[in-house]
């Protein structure tokens, strides 16, 4: 195990390092250059003052020996969004982020995992089929449209439910002020995970039901409900972690539409604002949250199918 | 169901509202979208949004009326010296900071000269370039010394230079001071700042001590919404209140019920710059023929849905008391232009094309910042006019940071459209005098600079009135850039919303104490 | 997947691209051609599908719009499967030091979100379709190199791969004439998918404002444009939304059609 761990930490810092050099190289070599110096009105004197302080003015190798000493001790530097420390403008989007992927992930396992368990033990069964219609439209999906369409129905006609925020403007941040704003960018966000975990899970069990030990347990006269929810359903489990730990990258990159939709504020929109105003510092440390989050979200996943199938833990 | 109770509710606290003189909950909210979280400080922030919060948190010397002039806001009065050299400005007595501090004439020191000096990372440099400087006569007396005759002065001053506390500030560069710029930002404005969600919400509450009469709402809220259709939407759900559309979204809010459409001219032109230094663009008259050729009325009808005015010149109708109404807006005539371009050597050949005498296609590039649809449907206007007439038009589009970095700073480009917002003032000495930085067309007429300089050192309103007149004419006989339309803001509000002045919200902000709700109709 | 998936998959997917591409020579309407005198027009015989609301005409601009997206979702594809198989295959063949190094740069690639690095990418080759292109297949590349790498390593591992090494067989020969073979059924698939992800992602770019770059129509930002006008013309982003959502799904059952079995446990 503590090897393992090692390993998995050395994987880590390489990885981490990659990141940190193309995504840097990318940005700066980027034509364009940050959005807060695109004002045609401003002289030269005051760009030339706006790019000194924003220290934009020394050779790019130099910039990147200069982020990266700070980034090791923890400091992200300043963002020019937002004209404040980047770990800050980070850290009060990151509890955004998490409540609105976790529970967008918990909705796809919800609806997924079990439509998947039912249609994978019935294969070509009523439900089987529309389930499978309904997540090949679930991928097909663009996100975006989606959400709008959400919106439109059941914020500005139906009005059940927010268009968009966290909480309420006044009095808000209650439990069920919280949840009410959850519901429609976790569902927008959750169809095509939801889809996606559906086939998977479906595929999992029927490879299962053609599996010997299938055979030989319902020969046996184990109840097929019993051997289906305790056995297959075990089995799915472990396609399904490795199958999440690919999800979560693009669930954050797929929250950066969803959020921009419902005006949530969490880290994919900051990314993308960031990225499209060539904000560099706020660009650098979101990317390198992020990645901690995935290669983190990997370990977890390794831990969690170890957990699931006894048999790996000896390879 | 849940729609009946939530309108019940919000009639309860509407009638709650109407007899209490000082109501509280959601009756006394407005809320408003912003793209992005706001940098509290007037000096540095250089996005809308912050101009916007800016302008509500922190008072200026003056604030400009439903004309656009000037009118007492921090000073009371104020008298330019007879050779306009300096200006004396007297501050209103009794000011206090949202903290309790007494507002004196240090402040205003301080302020300007953070806005002077360029490493405090100031954004308001070059509308001060003339002032060498603030000095304190004495705690309720400021004196500003200029380099020259500075007539803007006043305007720029209700612009964006917001008054920021010394007692605060004082010893730290503005970029450093994180806490007074992200969540404790200290103003006199008439709302002072409640309370911070990053990323989402800005909520301002009444200032009780504020030297005007009381503020009509509680509270003013800017919401990060960074979606235009988002905003739509939550303005039809009632979780906005006033929101400025683009013509594209006209369609979702007329005719919605608790929704009011208002329009409001801005400052701003919105042009073709064509580059003079470019062999094909030198000549007046082949500018005059281009401004025959393409149909802005048109443009105006179908890209704009009607919300602008044609233009006649640079100076929009916004400026209304510098705008020239008895010129007329040149007419859409593509036999006049063609007449012109032949007059200048241009002939449509046998293939329709212009040519020169030399055999040379009239081709060249049209430049247009990629991302906002009123700016593409504008330019594809223009391109399919201009090949009316026989000239080949490329239409390039490209990010904006690039394209006035790499195109607009250092004049590389032949034809480009763009815009200009210009503070409310006449002055256009740095857009089109002979060699300023913002004339990126390169235009240079002798006639026009002398006027422009005199119209920036003359304070006499009369006398400005004649000199822009004169600089309008000049701008017909040799046109700087093909000026398609002034455009007019449009505010989609609930039908709640009473006092807001008939200006752009930039500038109506700063009378955000006359904003109130009532019942809707 | 069931067997009568399969023809409609593909078969949707030939009359798509047969439409588009012969559409222009059937419809030949300039997409671009703008007349801000007829806005929003209904349907009738000179815009079978009414026109947009700068008075473009919709069914021209739907079929335009149909071969820029499909072009850039080959070519999107094609470029991250080119990139994908190369360094998968390296790794896989390999082995050893350049296979860790190689794969870590697999896992770098997965960890970062693709948006934020596709949006720098755009800004290189200017708007237009090549750079759509290269911020999709750079951006979408990792899972084929994973699945290549996978392959060929099993293959590499076989009995007569192992023999026709000892028989001094060159790396490229063993490479070119046993694993290709392995591999290409699975490139298949992982390219099909490659297609419908292409498809989506410049949709969302779109929707930022950075994918293809109006007047050039793709579905995608036809149908991201007509989210302003959902109210007065809703009719505008009914037609590409159905479109990309066919062509996603046909494209989904294509590959599943194409798959060898049920499942791609790749990851």
């Amino acid at each position: 195990m503590t090897r393992f761990l090692l390993s998995r930490a050395l994987h880590a810092i390489l990885v981490l390092g990659m990141v940190s050099v193309t995504t840097f190289a990318i940005m700066h070599l980027a034509p364009g250059g940050p959005s807060v110096l695109a004002d045609p009105k401003l002289s030269a004197a005051e760009r030339a003052a706006i790019v000194e302080q924003l220290g934009l003015d020394a050779p790019l190798p130099v910039q990147f020996t200069r982020w990266i000493t700070r980034a090791a001790r923890g400091d992200l530097g300043t963002s020019f969004l937002y004209a404040a420390p980047t770990a800050q403008a980070i850290a009060d989007r990151v509890p955004n982020t998490l409540v609105l992927a976790g529970a967008a992930l918990l909705l796809a396992c919800l609806i997924g995992v079990p439509t998947g368990i039912a249609a994978g033990a019935a294969p070509g069964g009523t439900l089987d089929r529309w389930a499978l219609r309904a997540s090949v439209a679930g991928i097909a999906v663009p996100v975006f449209w989606l959400g709008i369409m959400l919106i439109l129905v059941f914020a500005v006609r139906l009005q059940w439910l927010p268009a968009g925020g966290i909480t309420a403007d006044v009095d808000g941040g209650g439990l069920v002020d919280r949840a009410r704003h959850l519901i429609l960018p976790a569902s927008t966000l959750a169809l095509a995970s939801a889809s996606e975990l559906f086939r998977y899970t479906r595929a999992a069990v029927r490879e299962g039901r053609d599996a010997n030990w299938w055979r030989v347990a319902r020969a046996r006269g184990v109840p097929r409900r019993r051997l289906l929810w305790r056995h297959a359903a075990r089995h799915a489990l472990v396609t399904l972690c490795s199958v999440l730990s690919v999800q979560l990258p693009r669930l954050v990159g797929g929250a950066a539409i969803t959020e921009t939709v419902f005006s949530w504020p969490g880290m994919g929109r900051l990314g993308v604002e960031a990225a499209l105003a060539r904000d560099y510092p706020l660009v650098m440390g979101v990317t390198l949250v992020v990645t901690l989050g995935v290669v983190l979200a990997g370990v977890l996943s390794d831990l969690g199918q170890l957990a699931a199938d006894p048999r790996l833990r000896r390879a | 169901m849940t729609r009946v109770l939530r309108r019940a509710s919000l009639g309860v606290l509407v009638a709650l509202g109407s007899c209490d003189p000082a109501p509280s909950g959601v009756a006394g909210t407005l809320r408003l979208p912003i793209i992005n979280d706001p940098i509290f400080n007037p000096v540095i922030a250089p996005d809308l949004g912050s101009v916007m919060v800016n302008k509500v948190i922190f008072s200026a010397l003056v604030r400009p009326d439903t004309a656009l002039q000037p009118t007492p806001d921090l000073a009371t009065a104020w008298e330019a010296a007879p050779d306009g050299l300096s200006w004396t400005f007297h501050l209103r007595p009794g000011v206090r900071w949202h903290d309790g501090a007494p507002f004196t004439a240090r402040d205003v020191k301080f302020t300007f000269d953070q806005i002077l000096d360029l490493s405090s990372g100031t954004r308001l440099r070059s509308d001060f370039a003339a002032v060498d400087g603030v000095d304190i006569v004495d705690s309720l007396t400021v004196r500003f010394r200029l380099t020259a005759p500075f007539a803007p002065l006043l305007t720029l001053l209700g612009y964006n230079a917001g008054i920021l506390p010394e007692h605060l500030l004082r010893g730290q560069r503005l970029s450093d001071a994180t806490a007074f710029n992200r969540t404790t930002p200290i103003g006199t404005g008439p709302f002072r700042l409640a309370q911070v969600t990053p990323g989402a919400t800005v909520v301002l509450e009444r200032n009780p001590h504020w030297y005007g009469a009381p503020p009509g709402l509680d509270r003013l809220i800017f919401k990060v919404v960074p979606d235009i259709n988002a905003q739509v939407a939550q303005l039809r759900a009632g979780e906005l209140d006033l929101v400025t559309i683009e013509p594209a979204n006209l369609g979702s809010v007329q005719h919605q019920p608790g929704i009011a459409i208002r329009q409001v001219p801005v400052v701003q032109h919105w042009y073709v710059g064509f580059n003079t230094m470019s062999h094909l663009f030198s000549p007046p008259a082949v500018r005059r023929a281009m401004a025959y050729a393409v149909n802005r009325e048109a443009i105006v009808a179908g890209v704009l849905k009607g919300y602008a005015d044609l233009p006649t010149g640079t100076i929009p109708i916004a400026l209304r008391t510098y705008h020239d109404t008895t010129l007329h807006p040149v007419p859409f005539a593509p036999d006049s232009a063609q007449a012109l371009l032949a007059a200048a050597g241009w002939h449509r050949d046998a293939d329709g094309k212009l040519r020169n005498a030399a055999g040379r296609e009239f081709a060249f590039d049209l430049l247009v910042d990629k991302g906002n649809p009123t700016r593409e449907q504008a330019a594809l206007a223009v391109q399919q006019d201009l090949e009316r007439i026989g000239m080949t038009v490329r239409l390039r589009t490209m990010e904006f940071a690039a394209l006035v970095r790499d195109r607009v700073l250092p004049g590389n480009y032949e034809a480009i459209l763009i815009w200009w917002t210009t503070p409310p003032d006449p002055d256009q000495f740095a857009f089109y005098a002979s060699d300023q930085d913002n004339n990126h067309v390169r235009w240079r007429n002798r006639t026009a600079d002398s006027l422009l300089l005199a119209g920036r050192r003359t304070s006499d309103v009369a006398t400005r009135r004649e000199i822009y007149r004169a600089f309008q004419r000049v701008e017909r006989d040799d046109p700087p850039v093909l000026v398609l339309f002034y455009p007019r803001e449009i505010q989609a509000a609930t039908t709640r919303l009473r006092g807001l002045p008939a200006l752009g919200i930039r500038d109506a902000l700063r009378h955000s104490e006359a904003l109130s709700l009532g019942p809707g109709t | 997947m069931t067997a009568r998936v399969v023809p409609r998959g593909l078969l949707g997917l030939v009359v798509m691209t047969a439409v588009v591409t012969i559409g222009p020579w059937l419809w030949p309407a300039n997409p671009n051609a703008i007349d801000l005198t007829n806005i929003g027009a209904g349907l009738s015989p000179a815009h079978p599908l009414g026109t947009d609301e700068t008075g473009r005409d919709v069914l021209s601009r739907l079929l335009g719009g149909g071969r820029v997206t499909l072009v850039v979702a080959l070519l999107a594809m094609a470029t991250a499967v080119t990139l994908g198989s190369l360094i998968g295959g390296i790794a896989g063949f390999r082995g050893g030091r350049v296979e860790a190094v190689l794969m870590r740069g697999v896992d770098a690639a997965l960890a970062v979100p693709g948006l934020f690095i596709a949006i720098c990418l755009l800004a290189f080759a200017g708007p237009g379709i090549p750079s759509v292109v290269l911020a999709i297949g750079l951006t979408t590349w990792m899972p084929t190199a994973r699945v290549v790498r996978g392959e060929v390593a099993r293959v590499r591992r076989e009995p007569y791969i192992e023999a026709a090494s000892a028989l001094g067989a060159t790396s490229w020969r063993i490479l070119w004439h046993h694993v290709r073979p392995q591999v290409v059924p699975l490139l298949l698939v992982t390219s099909t998918l490659g297609v419908a992800t292409a498809i989506l992602t410049e949709a969302a770019l779109s929707f930022l404002g950075i994918g293809i770059q109006p007047p050039t129509p793709s579905w995608g930002n036809m149908l991201a444009g007509a989210q302003g006008t959902l109210s007065s013309y809703p009719w505008l982003a009914v037609l590409p939304g159905l479109l990309i959502l066919c062509a996603v799904a046909s494209v989904n059952a294509a590959a599943d059609a194409l798959r060898p079995t049920p499942v791609d446990s790749s990851p």
